[in-house]
């Protein structure tokens, strides 16, 4: 059980340096509030990026992404709904994002999920 | 660049008439999301889906934004996947993807068109009268699916930009890579080229119901046919479209418009050349003849508009059928209301009925026993109303052709040599009612009649005996000067003579034997 939180808190580390990389800011991670939490709360220039980290050490490419299903999603989407209202960002630019840290590549999925249903892989 | 609104011109559907709708798209900041308002239906609402993936593999971003698309104008209800195209361009101008050239005008272009996921424009159904709408409404310029382009290519003084591809769309708008507008075609040219399917000249023998059918064209006379199992009756009436004259301009446009609403035309299918054959099977309910279901879509009657409604097997069609058919023979178009709907829809059209002589097929046969009794073939003769018969100008027997006879004649008249005869005598007609709202002899009421029909005194004798012998109605004599009116103009006389009344009353001696 240990092993696993452990395994997921290297596995975030890995993605946000990975997405500084591509010139965003982080702004918080691990944030949490009565309706869910989100991995890291990312800054893209104006846009404000929700991510959803998944470490995977053994399955194949893009296990990790399927892992995010509905439920998963819609629980993202509540909780920054919460976190904009409460920073009164309710009128800012916002994206749903996927990184899946496999056993020798990092996978990101800008724009991975909409609230209206839509999926976007590209 | 935080909030955006932009705006495209397309049409919706209502009836046979096309309205114009403003898709307004509004992007905003804030949780991504895609709405769609303005009471669009089911397929309307699943666009957005098909917008999205359209739009990626156009090569085009879709922001993640919070998109509002109101179709107005917001109190009437939209249909159809046609919006696909206007929505993802509205969606591309307000997401500054997409900045269209300065010489092109948004309010000024209309468009229409069903997009796939891979970013094709499909073919949609109604685009004829969405274009006649959009030239009414003062707009010249349309983008259509390329897979439509045929239907209005004869729709002048407009710029029709078929496209394949959203992609093409964009390029187009930006200026970039303009489509080529579709030539004009001529109509006159569409119809030179076109050939009715089944030729007079391939039916051996008939000498009578060749000559009925003559009649019957030239006038715009309703016909029955009564006969054995296969004497030809079917193969007489698909003739007949090919003696009559070619349709009209006006006429084609009408008749395609209301073949487009029901998607019936197809890709390669320009505007209609040909007189529409329909021929529904017995078992047809009131609802698909008339015109009916939710949208109040346009049934048989209409899509014979300027055609043939062939009704093979009169007698087993349900009383309920067979009855509503009176009021679009009699009008010449008809009124389908329905909860979502009202709409009223053309159907002047030529009915031409088929049947048996009894249940068994072989009453009156010179070859055949027939094997029904007299209560059965009564019945039988009995499921066709008065009023309905009352509508039918001719009515003759077709016996089957013997087999020397069909080995051994000679080709006969061909239906281009019959056509000129009949389009002559419509001519005439046409000439005569001329400010009225007549056009053939088929829609002459009793004024008219008195008007129209001169007699000589010698025919006008014939008629009056014949009347008192066969003991007629005031209707069938009515109709015996019609018939003999146009049989009179197919000779080009002004004066009915008395072989001309001779031959109309051969045309009603049906009644005699069937119908007492």
């Amino acid at each position: 059980m240990k092993q696993t939180y452990e395994t997921g808190l290297a596995g975030e580390e890995t993605a946000e340096r990975f997405l500084e990389g591509k010139g965003m800011v982080c702004l918080l991670r691990r944030y949490r509030n009565k309706c869910g939490e989100i991995d890291l709360v990312m800054k893209d220039r104006e846009t404000i990026v929700f991510v959803e980290v998944k470490t995977r050490k053994k399955a194949g490419p893009g296990q990790g992404l399927l892992a995010v299903d509905r439920k998963k999603q819609m629980r993202i989407f509540r909780a920054a709904t919460l976190y904009l209202m409460e920073e009164k960002k309710l009128n800012t630019a916002v994206r749903f994002d996927i990184v899946e840290i496999g056993t020798d590549a990092v996978i990101h999925v800008p724009n991975a999920f909409q609230p209206s249903g839509t999926m976007f892989f590209h | 660049m935080n909030e955006i609104m932009a705006k495209t011109l397309s049409f919706g559907i209502n009836g046979v008439n096309g309205f114009p709708v403003t898709v307004e798209v509004f992007g905003i900041n804030g949780i991504p999301g895609m709405e769609i308002i303005g009471l669009p239906d089911t397929s309307v609402r699943e666009s957005k889906d098909r917008v999205n993936a359209a739009i990626i593999n156009s090569g085009r971003q879709m922001q993640p934004r919070r998109i509002t698309i109101n179709l107005a104008p917001a109190d009437t209800k939209k249909e159809g996947p046609s919006f696909d195209l206007p929505i993802a361009i509205g969606i591309l101008l307000a997401s500054g993807e997409m900045v269209p050239d300065p010489g092109i005008r948004m309010d000024e272009i209309a468009m229409f068109g069903e997009l796939s996921l891979d970013g094709l424009i499909q073919p949609i159904s109604g685009v004829l009268p969405m274009v006649i709408s959009a030239k009414e409404y003062g707009i010249r310029k349309v983008i259509i699916p390329a897979g439509n382009a045929k239907e209005v290519a004869c729709i002048e003084e407009m710029e029709v930009f078929p496209a394949q591809r959203l992609e093409e769309v964009i390029l187009h708008l930006e200026g970039k890579k303009t489509i080529q507008p579709q030539k004009t075609i001529s109509y006159d040219h569409l119809i030179r080229g076109f050939h009715c399917s089944v030729n007079m000249s391939q039916i051996r023998g008939q000498q009578a119901a060749r000559r009925a059918l003559e009649v019957a064209a030239a006038g715009g006379h309703n016909l029955m046919m009564v006969g054995v199992p296969g004497s030809g009756k079917t193969m007489l009436a698909r003739a007949l479209p090919g003696i009559l004259p070619p349709l009209s301009f006006s006429e084609s446009l009408e008749t395609t418009r209301l073949h487009s609403i029901c998607g019936r035309l197809s890709a390669d299918s320009g505007l209609m050349v040909e007189r529409p054959f329909c021929a529904p099977h017995h078992s047809a309910s009131v609802a698909s003849l008339i015109g009916g279901g939710p949208d109040a879509t346009p049934g048989e009657v209409s899509l014979a508009h300027n055609g043939v409604l062939f009704l093979d097997e009169l007698p087993e069609f349900s009383r309920a059928s067979l009855e509503a058919l009176r009021q679009p023979l009699e009008d010449g178009f008809v009124t389908v209301s329905r909860v979502r709907r009202q709409a009223v829809y053309q159907s002047s059209f030529m009915l031409v009925a088929a049947m048996n002589p009894c249940p068994c097929g072989y009453f009156g046969s010179s070859r055949k026993n027939c094997r029904c009794t007299t209560q059965e073939i009564r019945r039988y003769l009995d499921r066709i109303s008065g009023p309905l018969l009352d509508r039918i100008d001719i009515q003759i027997e077709v016996d089957a052709v013997p087999v020397q006879e069909i080995r051994n004649s000679r080709p006969a008249e061909s239906s281009e040599t019959i056509c000129l005869r009949v389009t002559e005598a419509r001519k005439l007609q046409l000439n005569r009612y001329r400010g009225t709202s007549i056009h053939c002899n088929s829609q002459l009421d009793g004024k008219g009649i008195r008007q129209y029909c001169i007699l000589d005194p010698e025919a006008e004798m014939l008629l009056h005996n014949a009347v008192e012998t066969m003991n007629m109605s005031m209707r069938a004599y009515n109709r015996i000067l019609k018939v003999a009116r146009t049989i009179a103009d197919l000779e080009k006389q002004e004066k009915i003579r008395v072989h001309h009344i001779a031959e109309a009353i051969q045309y009603r001696e049906l009644d005699q034997k069937y119908w007492r």
